[in-house]
């Protein structure tokens, strides 16, 4: 989409919201002077408050994200001193040495501060490794933001960073923001919180499509971006860079939430400082894997919103900017939403159990004010949502959040005490109690019940409201249906099998083991590897239950380590063999920490890269002249290890990562370019295909310290014969999902 | 073990067999209805070369319809009349099976034949022996001939299933002179689909068709016919709000439906296509504010309709089963949604078998009370009914309408002639003459013998049967 399309669409795209809200406050309008029900007064207000409560929400999101600012990074400030403040309490120590190391290799020069109130000796002994300074309270009072503010008393740079535990920086992440504070009134400068598990539980992935849609995609997408607009950005706890001077202006981190971060930027802003938003990713960390961490995560925002909400209301606190107060009263009054969606999930229930409309009639003059209202309403948020809202996953997680958000603020009654900050339980072997799930489950039985009671009613004659009766039938089943997803996406998730998100990737690996007496040796693809673990791609067989040995030939230094077969799964075609196997890495001690930093700045980003998270809207397609799809050959995925040699060199290892019948694509370390001729031979068991074609389409990926390209190739001078066999193996591959 | 492959026929032939048994078991749901039994006089008198006095007041072509009923009645009675209309029912569940397949595929095709036969009016008009049923079916196989030549491959081909298209709008046209309203959407749907050259072909042969019909047959003077539909329409016009609500009474669902079809992943258009196809009568009932036969008329609409709404339900079914990617969850949700609107279906079909009297008590009073050659008066102009269904015992017994034997000029309440019972029914056959106007003479001459109270399903209506003193 070109710079007049863009600026076309995002017209179009205001347009549709104001004529949305005009619409949704007719309709309001309309429903509450013309539709009551009389007879079921309170009901009737229930329903037309929860509706008022989505409009406002979505007035304040128009608001919001009305005209999204991106920036440029500008050129890094030299010679400031910067801390960066690491607060932890219980996370282990294998992730905090991760964001340790990531923190070590940021290139900016720095101090790294791990403040454990966990006061752990095997933490304080990580620190002492790895060369970081090491802090622990005494006294643990304020949670957080006490934490931090214990940091600070033991600082004196002009600006920390501070980074969540499971959060590790990129080495350039200071660099990309620190030029931000030429601006002598900017307090902090915020990136967003990327997330690489992908799996988690606020994660839906479509690997097939390479989409990937996150729960927090549309706030760091896009509403940050927008606040920015507004000067209303705010910090988000993590990933930031803030000014010292700014803090000491608002006595340091806030402490009378547990949401100490939105609390601090309120009190930040109003004091006059300014904030900037940069939206690049420049440190990933870990997403609450299971719907248990995720429940205590969103039990703490909420809750920490309530306490903003009721101790320091942005309405009402002196020294913010209009817009500033209309984007933090939107950030700050949607756990309501879960009084607003208890309404709507009981209503089709109550109905069709009862007969009682919370209304005068549901009739075709109802539908005719409800069904344009809904569906331009749907339109403008889907539309100003730039892509990111994906209304029916929201959706979901509302359903997934409902009795969390009522949780929080019925909390609010109980002593301080059961109030405390609870760290959300990252990157570790867990399960989640059953009984999370007890919601869902009875607004999905609930529903169900109400649909078949009613139309038995309706069938034995005793009711004759059968056009109300259907449409909350449906209502019902949509209901059902949210409630259904989140159950099965749960179950799926209830438990974490694995310490580590694996990271798709096609890193090539040297296989050997011992076979009576002499070596064998075998090439293969890692397709997913974290320090643990690897699943890999060999054509052949790999012995089970035997141990191996491994060279993970990761850009520019091969990493040494041992492994054993836990699962094996071969498939045929023809005489050949593929299989693919599950390695748990036993033996990598003195280069964990390279393949961590391989993974960290090369892997992650790549791995990413490959998945799109935003999708077109309807004016994005309409506008844009370019097409949706282009036709080209079906590939396969392939992952296969082969020797790959440029212009008659040498070959090297690399892999195919998918193949057609009349081109593949290579991921290759070796220097490659648009043009070039290359010779690319899989290993069979006894003999090998080569493959020969010119290089079309040149794609740079992974980092300046581990460069890699990726190549299109288009297959010449190669006999039918080894496409097809190549094909035939990668289809057989297939199979192996 | 051999796996069972269930094929969409095989999926069809169940969604048939379905509406043939719930219609043949329940053929005796109500007494004849008044429409009926004068589709079958006009279609016996045209059978037995008779003069037709009826025919020049229908408002569809006695020798389409009228003249198969009457060769069902021939065949069966009014079961027999009935069954004819079931025939057209099934052929028309097949038809929008085929339009839809071939317009949506074969998955949506199979949804969309069984929300038409789930729908209450199809079941309905399956085993109402008047024109509707055979009418939708040349209109749905007019449709159905158009979206064919949209896929066939040769010119000659859809050259052929344009005039076929053209030759079945033309029958639907004379079998209920309603439909031509039809015509102006299906042609700018051939000059979308093939151009103004092939839109002329469709359009013209009805046109020049109906038109000679109209001028070769004396008896179907154009004149005549249009001057009795408009005084029909006039005679029944209700408020704005009313017919709104009584016209969308019989399409809310599907057109529900229909909507969320608009917003398919695939097939969108095709949903906003087919509800601008389904609207002419829908806008013409709106427009005229007539109430007549609304309910029925509104089938004409659902042929459209229901295969964007079943664009609707596999959309809702995607929509509901979100996120979850199994193929059985989805499976599940649009069963769900076909459950719903099944229920909905049966409650209005129980709704329409009750929608006209059921004067079963007032034949079973006179099968047992009543003798031959008697004369009967009544309030409403149902006299046909009893003539219909009592003349096999009394053929000699009149049937007439109590206006028929006023002494016009005589200062007292008075009958011109000799009336053995009166039968006074206020709110249905009788609403417009009721039985108050000659109550006095009523009470003066005749007692009441048998008072009835006729269930609707939309309420209660007394009816009472006066004999002679």
């Amino acid at each position: 989409m070109n710079q007049t399309e863009r600026s076309r669409g995002e017209n179009l795209r205001r347009a549709v919201a104001i004529v949305s809200a005009v619409v949704t406050l007719y309709y309001l309008y309309w429903r509450v002077t013309s539709t009551f029900n009389q007879h079921a007064l309170f009901f009737s207000w229930s329903l037309w408050i929860a509706e008022c409560f989505g409009a406002i929400t979505t007035f304040l999101f128009f608001f919001a994200v009305w005209r999204p600012r991106h920036r440029e990074a500008p050129p890094a400030l030299p010679g400031r001193t910067v801390d960066v403040l690491i607060p932890t309490k219980n996370e282990s120590v294998a992730v905090l040495r991760k964001t340790l190391l990531a923190c070590n290799d940021l290139r900016y020069p720095h101090r790294t501060l791990l403040l454990d109130d966990g006061n752990r000796p095997e933490v304080k002994g990580l620190c002492a490794e790895l060369g970081c300074v090491y802090l622990a309270r005494e006294t643990h009072e304020d949670a957080k933001a006490g934490n931090v503010n214990f940091g600070l008393k033991h600082s004196t740079a002009e600006f920390v960073a501070i980074f969540d535990a499971d959060h590790a920086p990129l080495p350039w992440f200071i660099d990309r923001l620190i030029g931000y504070f030429a601006d002598e009134k900017l307090a902090f400068a915020q990136a967003p919180q990327e997330f690489y598990n992908i799996d988690s539980f606020q994660h839906r992935a479509d690997h097939e499509k390479k989409y990937v849609w996150t729960e927090q995609g549309l706030f760091y997408n896009l509403i940050q971006p927008g606040r920015d607009r507004w000067e209303a950005a705010y910090f988000v706890g993590s990933c930031a860079i803030m000014r010292r001077e700014a803090l000491d202006d608002v006595g340091g981190f806030a402490t009378g939430s547990i949401t100490e971060d939105m609390l601090t930027s309120i009190k930040i802003h109003a004091r006059g400082w300014k904030s900037a938003y940069h939206l690049e990713p420049l440190a990933y960390g870990i997403a609450a894997e299971t719907i248990h961490p995720f429940h205590i995560q969103r039990r703490r925002w909420s809750l920490g919103g309530w306490q903003v909400f009721f101790t320091a209301n942005p309405l009402f606190v002196r020294g913010l900017t209009f817009p500033q107060r209309l984007c933090y009263l939107g950030s700050l009054i949607y756990p309501i939403e879960g009084f607003q969606k208890l309404v709507f999930y009981v209503t089709p229930p109550i109905v069709l159990f009862t007969g009682v409309l919370p209304m005068q009639a549901l009739d075709i003059t109802y539908l005719m004010h409800f069904v344009p209202y809904y569906a331009l309403a749907l339109f403008a948020y889907n539309e100003m949502g730039r892509g990111y809202a994906g209304y029916i996953l929201l959706e979901q997680f509302s359903m997934g959040k409902f009795v969390t958000y009522l949780e929080s603020f019925f909390s609010l009654l109980l002593p301080r005490r059961a109030r405390r900050f609870k760290v959300t339980p990252k990157g570790e072997r867990a399960s989640s109690p059953h009984a999370l799930l007890a919601p869902q489950i009875l607004v999905a039985g609930g529903s169900v019940l109400g649909i078949v009671f009613a139309l038995w009613m309706l069938l034995a004659g005793r009711r004759t409201d059968e056009f109300i009766i259907a449409v909350n039938s449906l209502w019902a089943l949509f209901n059902s249906g949210l409630a259904l997803a989140i159950i099965l996406y749960a179950r799926t998730k209830f438990e974490q099998r694995r310490g580590d998100f694996r990271l798709f990737d096609a890193v090539p690996v040297r296989v050997s083991w011992d076979e009576g007496g002499s070596t064998a040796h075998r090439n293969a693809v890692a397709e997913d590897a974290t320090e643990t673990g690897l699943s890999i791609v060999a054509a052949g067989e790999i012995p089970k239950n035997r141990d191996l040995g491994l060279e993970i030939e990761l850009p520019r230094v091969t990493v040494r380590a041992t492994g054993h077969v836990k699962h094996a799964k071969t498939a045929a075609a023809g005489n050949d063999v593929v299989g693919r196997f599950g390695v748990a890495v036993t033996g990598i001690t003195e280069e964990l920490d390279t393949l961590s930093r391989y993974l960290r700045e090369s892997g992650v980003a790549k791995f990413l890269a490959e998945y799109s998270t935003r999708y077109r809207t309807y004016l994005d397609k309409r506008l844009s002249k370019e097409p949706e799809h282009r036709e080209r050959a079906a590939r396969f995925p392939a992952h296969l290890p082969a020797a790959i040699g440029v212009n008659g060199g040498r070959h090297s290892l690399g892999a195919i990562r998918n193949v057609s019948n009349t081109g593949m694509l290579l991921a290759t370390r070796d220097v490659i370019a648009a043009g070039d001729r290359v010779s690319v031979e899989v290993a069979f068991r006894d003999d090998a295909a080569t493959l020969r074609g010119i290089v079309v389409r040149i794609i740079e990926r992974g980092s300046e310290e581990y460069p890699e390209w990726v190549a299109g190739v288009r297959f010449e001078d190669t006999g039918v014969d080894a496409i097809n066999r190549v094909v035939a193996i990668a289809t057989a591959l297939s199979t192996l999902r | 073990m051999k796996r069972l492959h269930i094929r969409p026929r095989h999926l069809l032939l169940l969604v048939l067999l379905y509406g043939m048994l719930v219609t043949v078991f329940d053929l005796d749901y109500n007494s004849v209805f008044i429409d009926e039994v004068y589709h079958i006089m006009m279609g016996r008198e045209l059978l037995r070369g008779e003069p037709c006095l009826g025919c020049p007041f229908a408002t569809g072509s006695p020798r389409i319809h009228p003249t198969l009923a009457a060769i069902g009645d021939i065949a069966g009675g009014i079961h027999g009349a009935r069954i004819v209309s079931l025939l057209f029912g099934l052929g028309l569940t097949a038809t929008v099976y085929l339009a839809s397949a071939l317009l949506l595929g074969e998955a949506l095709g199979i949804l969309a034949a069984a929300l038409f036969m789930f729908t209450g009016q199809t079941l309905y008009l399956s085993k109402l022996a008047t024109y509707d049923m055979t009418a939708a079916f040349f209109l749905g196989a007019s449709f159905c001939m158009l979206v064919l030549s949209t896929r066939v491959a040769s010119e000659r081909h859809r050259a052929f299933a344009i005039v076929f298209g053209s030759i079945a709008l033309l029958l639907a046209a004379i079998t209920k002179y309603l439909l031509p309203v039809f015509m102006p959407a299906l042609g700018l749907y051939v000059l979308f689909s093939h151009g103004w050259r092939r839109t002329m072909l469709y359009c013209a042969l009805p046109i020049v068709a109906l038109g000679a019909l109209y001028v070769a047959f004396e008896q179907f003077a154009p004149g005549a016919i249009v001057g009795g539909q408009i005084e029909t329409y006039r005679v029944v016009t209700v408020p704005l709000k009313t017919i709104f609500e009584w016209a969308f009474r019989w399409i809310a669902f599907v057109l529900l439906l229909a909507v969320f079809g608009i917003f398919h992943e695939k097939h969108g258009k095709r949903a906003a296509m087919l509800i601008a196809l389904g609207s002419p009568i829908i806008i013409l009932h709106l427009f005229t504010r007539a109430e007549q036969s609304v309910n029925k008329n509104m089938i004409f609409a659902i042929i459209f309709l229901v295969p964007a709404a079943a664009l609707g339900v596999d959309h809702m079914a995607r929509l509901f089963s979100s996120g979850t990617r199994s193929r059985a969850v989805r499976v599940l949700f649009t069963t769900a949604i076909v459950v719903i609107f099944w229920a909905y279906g049966v409650f209005n079909l129980k709704w329409l078998e009750r929608q006209y009297p059921d004067v079963t008590p007032v034949i079973e009073f006179f099968d047992e009370n009543g003798f031959d050659g008697m004369v009967v008066a009544m309030n409403g102009w149902d006299g046909v009914i009893y003539e219909y269904t009592l003349a096999g015992r009394f053929p000699r017994a009149k049937w007439i309408n109590l206006r028929d034997v006023e002494a016009a000029d005589s200062p007292e309440p008075a009958f011109i002639a000799h009336v053995d019972f009166v039968v006074c029914e206020d709110l249905f056959y009788g609403k417009l003459t009721p039985c108050s106007r000659w109550q006095a003479y009523i009470d003066r001459d005749f007692t009441l013998v048998r008072n009835f109270s006729i269930e609707h399903s939309w309420g209660f209506t007394d009816a009472a049967i006066y004999g002679r003193r």
